[in-house]
Parts: structure tokens; sequence; C-alpha cells
């Protein structure tokens, strides 16, 4: 009895990424359709293999031997920011204004208070080389659920992480756009800090976690060096951020 | 020369002091039957506002403005003009919100918060809060206001808030400051400024456009 998988190819029966591509190359096996015909077909398939995931990178080439410096979207120089927030949590909104401030050396503060007065969180962070340090001053009771609390201090710390030069990271560019991508190894996952070459001023930001899924920063409008707009998204926990500053 | 600049410097600062200082009234049972007889010949209220939050540790204080309408028994519209535009109409059991154009409404039973925070509003600024068992209620007073100081008893309210001072003009009982004490000391003062009472507010004003596909109220 001849089964359906001794028509298929030998190089396809190691290959389980793509189970429709394979069934499809078995379809024309049937058809006793030449080897050099299969091998095309293969390629054609391959090809398109990478696309199945986003390439950040497209159009950019690794730079080698540079002294580029990321500079934090919130550096030593800032010293505070109001915004008007929006902030929604698997489809609930909170909306108010986020005050960001520098209180020392080393420790940026985010304030979120709805437009009445009513305190959402106070979260403290303490930016280091590797990592950071959090505390909690407030948090409200509705927003201290699940991940919440981490996947926040996530996101603002990626807005004030400074540059290190012993941390391990690579370079990349576009010539046709002038944007820098920085590709840095920060808590067991890849990010990358896309910045304008000319002005210094972060664009994007992009990274993917175990908890908060893939994410991203847009900042955009820079004003006196201070993104007037910037919407963090972390799609797998339905957590988004939009702040316009007032 | 100088000791008398130190002493001179120390009596207007203790003057400043005692101006600011209230202390416990001494008969409070008659200012509360006055501000019960002024709360029951309020119909309505229409003032400008200042809202300042005060964050003590970061030594911030944001402020925002805007109008403020309230009509009996339990309307009210807070309509902020600076630094954004955002109105809030508490009205018929509905919670409304505008935000920059975009409308949303909250049933009040269904959400205890905004029951308790709209409840608070009410009675803060109606001075309709004697007999009321939400509160425990100190009256206090100095040189210009007379101030009652309110805790909330339920537990989820006092978890927010430690109190609600609430600053009577001594001369004609109307509600000039309220001052929301959150734990910890962060604060939320707002001032009312060209206030009139009993003025004819039109029911339209506690209706939004746009709120579950036509008008609301």
């Amino acid at each position: 009895m001849i089964k359906e998988k001794d028509f298929a190819p030998r190089y396809l029966l190691g290959l389980r990424l793509c189970v429709k591509q394979k069934k499809t190359l078995i379809l024309f096996a049937k058809y006793r359709l030449s080897r050099s015909f299969h091998l095309i077909i293969l390629g054609l398939l391959l090809s398109l293999l990478p696309s199945c995931s986003p390439n950040y990178l497209k159009g950019y080439t690794k730079l080698e031997n540079t002294d580029l410096i990321k500079s934090a979207v919130f550096d030593n120089n800032f010293k505070k920011a109001t915004y008007k927030t929006k902030l929604n949590l698997m489809g609930n909104e909170l909306s108010g204004i986020l005050l960001i401030k520098k209180t020392s050396e080393s420790e940026f503060r985010f304030v979120f208070i709805s437009e009445i007065g009513i305190k959402y969180f106070d979260l403290g962070i303490k930016p280091t080389v590797d990592t950071y340090l959090e505390t909690t001053h407030y948090l409200m009771t509705a927003l201290n659920r699940g991940n919440v609390e981490q996947i926040l201090f996530d996101d603002f710390n990626k807005l004030i992480k400074p540059n290190s030069a012993n941390q391990e990271q690579k370079f990349f560019g576009n010539k046709t756009t002038g944007i820098i991508a920085f590709e840095l190894d920060e808590s067991n996952s890849k990010s990358l800090y896309f910045m304008d070459n000319e002005t210094h001023n972060t664009e994007k930001i992009i990274w993917k976690s175990k908890i908060s899924g893939k994410s991203q920063i847009l900042l955009s409008n820079y004003k006196n060096n201070i993104p007037s707009k910037v919407e963090i998204e972390n799609k797998k926990y339905g957590l988004g951020i939009t702040m316009k500053q007032l | 020369m100088r000791k008398i600049s130190l002493l001179l410097f120390i009596a207007i600062s203790l003057s400043v002091f005692s101006q600011e200082e209230f202390i416990l009234l001494e008969n409070p049972d008659e200012l509360s039957k006055k501000i019960e007889q002024h709360s029951k010949n309020v119909f309505s209220i229409k003032s400008d506002f200042i809202q300042q939050k005060h964050l003590s540790i970061l030594e911030e204080t944001l402020e925002s403005k805007g109008n403020f309408l309230f009509k009996k028994t339990d309307k009210v519209k807070w309509q902020y003009s600076s630094p954004f535009d955002y109105t809030i109409i508490v009205a018929n059991g509905k919670f409304i919100i505008d935000n920059e154009g975009n409308t949303t409404e909250f049933d009040l039973s269904a959400n205890e918060i905004f029951r308790q925070i709209n409840k608070m509003i009410v009675t803060a600024i109606s001075g309709n809060f004697i007999g009321n068992n939400d509160f425990s209620v100190v009256f206090k007073e100095n040189e210009n206001y007379y101030q009652a100081q309110l805790k909330p008893v339920e537990e989820t309210v006092a978890e927010m808030l430690e109190s609600i001072n609430i600053y009577f003009n001594k001369e004609n009982l109307s509600v000039e400051k309220v001052k929301f004490v959150e734990p910890g000391s962060d604060y939320t003062l707002i001032i009312f400024e060209n206030q009139v009472e009993n003025v004819e507010i039109d029911e339209s004003e506690f209706r939004v456009e746009g709120v579950n596909g036509g008008m609301s109220e």
C-alpha cells in the first residue's frame, strides 16, 4: 500500500514549520512532477518564510566601529513634563494628567491623576545600567491586578533608560531615512531603539517580553527635546497609553 | 537691630499662622443648624472654580480651571476649560463624561465608586451633610472661615480620602473652598470664585449631545 508520505520528497519530510505549504508540495508530488520543479517550489517557499516575522530592520545596514550613543527620551537635563493622558486597560479607559518629574540625580516619578484630582498611580523609577529599581508610592486598587504594575514600570523605564557603553549593543543605519537603530539586550529580550541621527530624538522603541508580548512606544512632535506625543502599546496585555503634552 | 528684626519676623509669622490655624468650635450645634437652614434655602449655585492638586512630596501643584453648576437636588456639572476641555455631568442617576468630544455615560447605581464620589461632591458643595451617616463631622473655625471636617465612615471611601474639609464664609455661609485630603498628605483644593446662589439654571446644561445616540439627560 502506498502512503501519502511516500510521494513526498524526502527533503520535505522533516519540514514542520508550514503545514499548508508542505501539503501543497505533497500534492505536487502526487502528480509525479520532476525533482527540479520541487526544488524551485521549495526555494520559493523558503524565501517567503522570513516574511512570517516582521523585519524591523529592513533597509538598515549594520554599522561597525561607531561612536554613536543612544540618548534617553527623558535624559539628565530633563526636569518635568505634564501630559493629558489616556490609559486603556483591556477595554476600560482611564484619563487624566500624567506628571513626569526627575526628583533626584537618579530617580524619576510618574504620577497619573484623574481630571478631578483622584490619583491612579505614583511610580518611582531609578534606572541602572542593566535594569532599574522600582518603588510603588501608590497604585489604585483597580489597577493593582495581574502584571499591570510590572508592565507600567517596564514601559516607563524604556523612556528614561540611560545609555551604557558597557552594555552589549549593535548599531544599524538607514541611509535613506537617516535613522539609527540600537539593538540592546534588556531583561532577557532584545529591544530596538530608533533614533534620528540628526536630531538625536528617539522616534520608536520596539521590544518583546513574556508578560507584555510585542510592545512599542511611538514618540513624535519633539519640542525643546521633549516628545509632545507618546503612544505606548502592549498588545498581548491590552494595555495602551496615549500621552499629549500640555 | 538684628534682634528686633527677628522678633518682628516671628511675630508676623505667628500672626499669619494663627489666621490659618483652625480651632474646635465651642458651639457646633448652633453652626450646624445655621448651615442646615442655609442649605435648605439654596436651590442652585453657579460659580467659577480653580482646582489645585497638591503633590506634597513632589512639591508640585497641578492647576485646572473651569465653571461649576449645581441644581437641587443632585444635578452637578463641572466644566474644565484649562488646561484641557473636560466636562463631568451628574444628573438623574447618570454620570456623563465629555472628554474633548468623546462622551461616555455610566449608571450611578451600577458604579459604587462614582456614586460615592458624587455623593461626596454634592454633600460638600451644598453643605448638606448634617445628619449624614456616611461621614463623621467636626466643626472648627479661624478668623475667616468655619470649617467642617468630614471623615468618611465607609472603608472603601476612607482608602481614597482621609477627610473632606469644607470652608464656609463666616458672613454668608457660602462654601468658598473644599479640600479633599488623601491619605499621605496629598490633597485637592477647589476654590470657588464669582459664586452666585439661586440663579436660574436651564435643564439643558445637564445634557450632552451624542450620548447613547442622541441627547441624554
